[in-house]
């Protein structure tokens, strides 16, 4: 995950060069959201391997067996 | 300014991203509900598909420039769109990521045993990203020259596969049946709503006044399809097997053999899935980043491409433990939440449109 995200590091500065040069601020402020929810995602995931998972959390929820 | 595409390269891309969830869900959910009437279920699918192609062609009709978003912000109001439109976004990654959590188990589990599930997630990733750098032109395109070659394939497997049905298998089917099999019709009423992408897709697409000829003729391609696949499933392998099995149309491709010869057929399956788990997920995050456009007011929606594939990294491999409760959650929950989603957002927005004059 970490090869991931260094690739997605990489790859987002040449993106948001080009945004820099074409002033497109927003998109740049969208990047960043993204990028900082993913990556958090990632660093949680991996600190936390063995956390009940999306489908069991909403089923427990909608009391689903 | 982005190219755009012909309504039929559209219907095409939507006929083509139904085939995985055909042979993955629709056969077992139908024959779990309906057993040996499971062949029939499709055709419950043909009439909401209609409705949403008369949906669709309303709207278009009244909008022929704008996407879903445009006509959410004239018909509900900018707010109101907007977290319609974020709802729509939330449904999307999640069914980016239940997609692309079968794809990388099925492939495991069928082709590559000894493969991690984040090899073949990143194959996907990077076939996906350099596709949505050239655009939904040049996807359409490919789906446009691909229908026919998988329409062959699959054509080939069903003629092959025929001598091994037992008619027995699939009769008697009598009234008694009929609840049954409407129960089952909600695996074919859930594949079929997919053609709600194309509405999201609605400025990018040419000639929309042929939406209800060519509409219809989608829908009653993909249940001609369903019916040959979930027939063959349990007339090869019979209803009980078909209600055990994940992928019964795998198991009866199995059993093809010509002439006592030819035999293993199944990695002709195996490339038509991946093609339609490619193009269905490069389809969902394609209407996911124009929905983040939309909503974010951006220009263009090219520089979240990456972060939103790192974001679905994790997220496959948390949306479920294993592959038995991936199941479960589709059917309990995708499927159902999905619903709304596919038909009755878009009948309550034509519903408000004609109560405010607009459709």
């Amino acid at each position: 995950m970490m090869f991931w995200i260094a690739v997605v590091a990489i790859v987002g500065i040449i993106d948001i060069r080009t945004a820099v040069r074409h002033k497109n601020y927003k998109e740049i402020a969208a990047f960043l959201v993204f990028a900082a929810g993913a990556v958090s995602l990632v660093l949680y995931v991996q600190q936390h391997p063995a956390q009940m998972s999306l489908a069991q959390i909403t089923m427990q929820l909608l009391h689903i067996r | 300014m982005e190219k755009k595409i012909s309504l039929r390269e559209a219907v095409t891309l939507y006929l083509l991203i139904t085939v995985s969830p055909t042979i993955m869900a629709s056969t077992n959910y139908a024959a779990q509900q309906a057993n040996q009437a499971a062949w029939l279920t499709p055709l419950v699918a043909v009439l909401p598909g209609l409705f949403l192609v008369w949906v669709m062609n309303r709207l278009f009709q009244k909008y022929p420039s704008s996407s879903f978003d445009e006509m959410l912000y004239d018909i509900c109001g900018v707010c109101v769109g907007k977290i319609i439109l974020v709802l729509y976004g939330i449904w999307f990654l999640v069914l980016s990521a239940v997609y692309l959590r079968f794809y990388a188990e099925r492939i495991q589990s069928s082709l590559l045993t000894e493969t991690g599930i984040d090899v073949l997630l990143i194959v996907m990733f990077v076939l996906i990203w350099f596709s949505l750098r050239k655009g939904l032109k040049t996807v359409s395109g490919f789906a446009d020259l691909t229908l026919p070659v998988i329409l062959f394939l699959l054509a080939f497997l069903v003629v092959f596969a025929l001598p091994k049905i037992r008619i027995k298998e699939l009769y008697p089917v009598t009234y008694l049946d009929a609840v049954p099999v409407l129960k089952g019709g909600l695996a074919p009423v859930s594949v079929t709503g997919y053609l709600i992408c194309l509405l999201f897709l609605g400025n990018k697409i040419k000639n929309k006044s042929q939406m209800k000829k060519q509409g219809t003729i989608g829908i009653l391609l993909l249940a001609g399809i369903s019916v040959l696949i979930i027939g063959i499933s349990i007339g090869t392998c019979g209803v009980s097997v078909t209600k055990r099995s994940p992928i019964p149309f795998f198991l009866a491709v199995k059993q093809i053999q010509i002439l006592g010869i030819l035999e293993r057929f199944e990695p002709i399956l195996i490339g038509v899935w991946i093609i339609s788990d490619f193009l269905l997920l490069f389809l969902f995050i394609y209407c996911f980043l124009d929905i983040s456009k939309s909503v974010c007011n951006l220009q263009s929606s090219r520089i979240l491409v990456l972060p939103l594939l790192l974001l679905l990294l994790p997220l496959t491999k948390i949306i479920a433990s294993s592959r038995f409760e991936l199941e479960l959650f589709t059917k309990n929950v995708v499927g159902a939440v999905g619903m709304v989603f596919k038909y009755i957002i878009p009948a309550g927005v034509i519903l408000l449109g004609k109560m405010r004059k607009k459709c």
